[in-house]
């Protein structure tokens, strides 16, 4: 694989070159970042931190149409909107948002059912990540298996320079991409790739925190019932922050929007952290309290995923640490199982 | 400060006078301190109080009226012990007011406050200075004069205080808290009357405001963080999220009735405006400025703004604001005869 370097400027016109997709790049938002579509080249934000929505929108919006439905004599009419689904790059990704979209693949592409709609979105991105030199302070990937400089679920793979960036075209769909950008690329020298890994070393020893998980779902199976749980989450107020933001969750409620003889049907995000989301139809609800919901998220994350799918359901983007109004933090409250007693 | 916090909710517990004490501990960092449920006097050891402290304890009162009780187990009749600041006491005092609690149900410990941090602000300005990012572990806060110092391993650091206190801290009329059984600290200066926050909002044109509002609010993810936070939002079930059944084609106009949702959970722009607005307009006439759904939005939407706008407009139209004192007051249920207005609301 050849690595190519290509200008800042000549990263502008290459944004503009890319025709036929919509690209998702990091914009500024208040003293925030997020992604949006591009309109203008100058607006994208490359130099970002951590963009404050993962990019998972793009494959799984939070609002998607699934289908018109109308009432007609004799019957119903209904119009799958699967033909809405375009062509989209999400741009300048972190490792760890890619990572995610890895996850929600064993979640949506994986068994009996495939979900269609997340299917064509993502069989129609194309992923050009861009390596993380400035791993914030809640920032833990690397301590979950993966890394601020990993390539892992990318087509194309960025590092930033100090005079320009090194691209890097992994697989097909990155070829695709550039196909007609090859011009404005350069061979890499050797002392642009050394660089490269000076820079990798010097992002990884930027890590602040750490997360030692090592045989910890074992544990935490012990302690279903401890009081620790009621502990961690006293604090929580029940907003979704943590797991709207979490690029990793996927959970999703259908909704009819419209009138009594048409309208749509929509999906939308849920969140389990909402007393709704487990209430069955007799007004009982097996998650009744902060307590159990707060404790699903944490099982969910690092026991029940790694136990269906051999992959932890926490990417360690450190998103609902720095969200979380209420400072519940995952990387002490995962820690402090290590230190619970089991009659407690 | 907080060793007298301690010792007021350490008491409090071992003599059982409340059933449970709700306060800051500290945080994964010394900058942000963790709200929780203190249980035990031991566990009041760990309180602080400190400008860290940002969060409304008062929000955590109605958790207690949602409580479902375990078949057989009586309802624990003792009062909830609670920490309020200024600005909470004013949260504290309007459930009073609007009889969710009579006020012998709440053991308030009040302390006067000259400000607390806003967080991600000051982590910025500890960044940008160069300072050791693990030191925040073992970090410590205090607000002297014009300074908010920030002690570690034994050295300080000091930052002007108007550069990293909270924006509602800046016009905070009421420092001092409005009611409370106990009282920590000295009295402190209420700010200046004015509202130099809304200039900027007031001066746009009605087409200005809706393109500023309708960009603010496209970020909206609708976590309704800004609902939960609220102290003033209590009701056991929100009409912008139930467990309803999506409408089928035989639901009838009259089951939609009942299901009335005044907002779908759909975070599109007409939906987002619809919350938002909705929610403002329940609070009118009882939101206490206590600034939190502005402080915990995640994408940054300036909703103190909508709030400082709204009791500015309620106090100069009505002459009226809430949770001063525990009297039954409603601003939409109130007629008096020196109402400013003259007409009936």
């Amino acid at each position: 694989m050849t690595t190519y370097k290509i200008s800042k400027d000549r990263m502008k016109e290459l944004l503009n070159s890319i025709k036929g997709y919509d690209v998702y790049v990091p914009t500024e938002l208040g003293d925030k970042f997020q992604f949006k579509v591009l309109k203008d080249a100058g607006d994208a934000r490359l130099d970002y931190s951590q963009s404050a929505k993962p990019p998972k929108d793009v494959v799984f919006p939070q609002n998607e149409v699934l289908m018109d439905y109308k009432i007609v004599i004799n019957g119903f009419e209904i119009e799958q909107k699967l033909d809405a689904v375009g062509k989209y790059v999400i741009f300048g990704i972190r490792n760890c948002d890619a990572r995610a979209l890895k996850y929600l693949d064993t979640q949506m592409l994986n068994g009996k059912f495939i979900d269609p709609y997340y299917a064509k979105r993502r069989e129609n991105t194309t992923v050009v990540g861009l390596a993380c030199n400035t791993p914030l302070y809640n920032c833990f990937c690397k301590s979950v298996g993966a890394g601020p400089h990993h390539k892992e679920g990318h087509d194309i793979h960025l590092t930033e320079l100090d005079d320009g960036y090194l691209v890097e075209i992994i697989t097909d769909k990155g070829k695709e991409l550039m196909a007609n950008s090859m011009s404005l690329l350069a061979e890499a020298s050797e002392g642009d790739t050394a660089k490269q890994a000076d820079l990798k070393k010097a992002s990884e020893d930027k890590f602040v925190r750490k997360l030692d998980i090592k045989d910890n779902d074992a544990k935490m199976q012990e302690i279903f019932e401890s009081d620790y749980w009621r502990d961690v989450s006293d604090g929580c107020i029940g907003c979704g922050i943590c797991t709207l933001l979490c690029p990793t969750c996927f959970c999703f409620d259908i909704q009819d929007i419209g009138s009594r003889m048409a309208g749509q049907r929509v999906r939308v995000w849920d969140s389990c952290q909402y007393p709704e989301y487990t209430m069955h139809a007799s007004s009982h609800n097996p998650r009744p309290t902060k307590k159990e919901r707060q404790r699903q998220r944490f099982y969910h994350k690092y026991v029940y995923s790694y136990k269906n799918n051999q992959m932890l359901g926490c990417v360690g983007c450190g998103r609902c640490i720095n969200q979380c109004p209420t400072q519940i933090d995952i990387i002490d409250v995962i820690e402090g199982v290590k230190g619970v007693t089991q009659d407690e | 400060m907080s060793d007298q916090l301690r010792k007021i909710a350490s008491a409090l517990l071992a003599e059982g006078k409340v059933k449970y004490f709700l306060g800051n501990v500290r945080g994964a960092d010394g900058f942000a301190a963790r709200p929780t449920t203190i249980r035990t006097a031991e566990e009041a050891n760990e309180l602080i109080w400190d400008p860290s402290c940002v969060n409304n304890m008062a929000s955590y009162l109605h958790e207690d009226k949602k409580r479902i009780l375990k078949r057989g187990e009586q309802p624990d009749t003792r009062p909830i012990g609670i920490f309020v600041k200024g600005c909470d006491s004013r949260s504290v005092a309007l459930h009073i007011q609007e009889h969710i609690f009579e006020r012998e149900q709440i053991h308030i410990v009040g302390a006067t406050c000259e400000g607390v941090v806003d967080v991600p602000k000051l982590k910025e300005a500890w960044v940008e200075r160069g300072l050791p990012v693990a030191a925040t572990k073992t970090l410590q806060l205090s607000i002297e004069g014009n300074e908010v110092i920030t002690s570690f391993d034994g050295k300080q650091e000091k930052f002007a205080k108007d550069d990293v206190i909270m924006q509602r801290c800046k016009v905070c009329r009421y420092p001092n808290p409005v009611i409370h059984d106990d009282l920590i600290g000295e009295q402190v200066e209420p700010k200046p009357d004015t509202y130099p926050d809304l200039e900027e909002m007031e001066a746009m044109s009605p087409k200005e405001r809706w393109a500023f509002w309708t960009e603010q609010f496209s970020a909206c993810v609708r976590c309704l963080a800004c609902r939960n936070v609220c102290p003033a939002c209590y009701c056991r079930e929100c009409s912008v999220q139930r467990s309803n059944p999506a409408f089928g084609p035989r639901t009838t106009p009259t089951e939609k009735m009942a299901k009335a949702q005044f907002s779908n959970k759909t975070p599109t722009m007409e939906d987002n405006f619809n919350f938002h607005m909705s929610r403002m307009y329940h609070m009118t006439g009882r939101c206490t400025n206590c600034g939190e759904c502005d402080r915990v939005c995640p994408v940054g939407i300036p909703l103190r703004l909508l709030t400082r706008k709204m009791d500015k407009d309620v106090r100069e139209t009505y002459d009226h604001e809430s949770g001063l004192d525990t009297e039954p007051r409603n601003l939409l249920a109130e007629y008096r005869d020196d109402d400013p207005e003259g007409g009936f609301l």
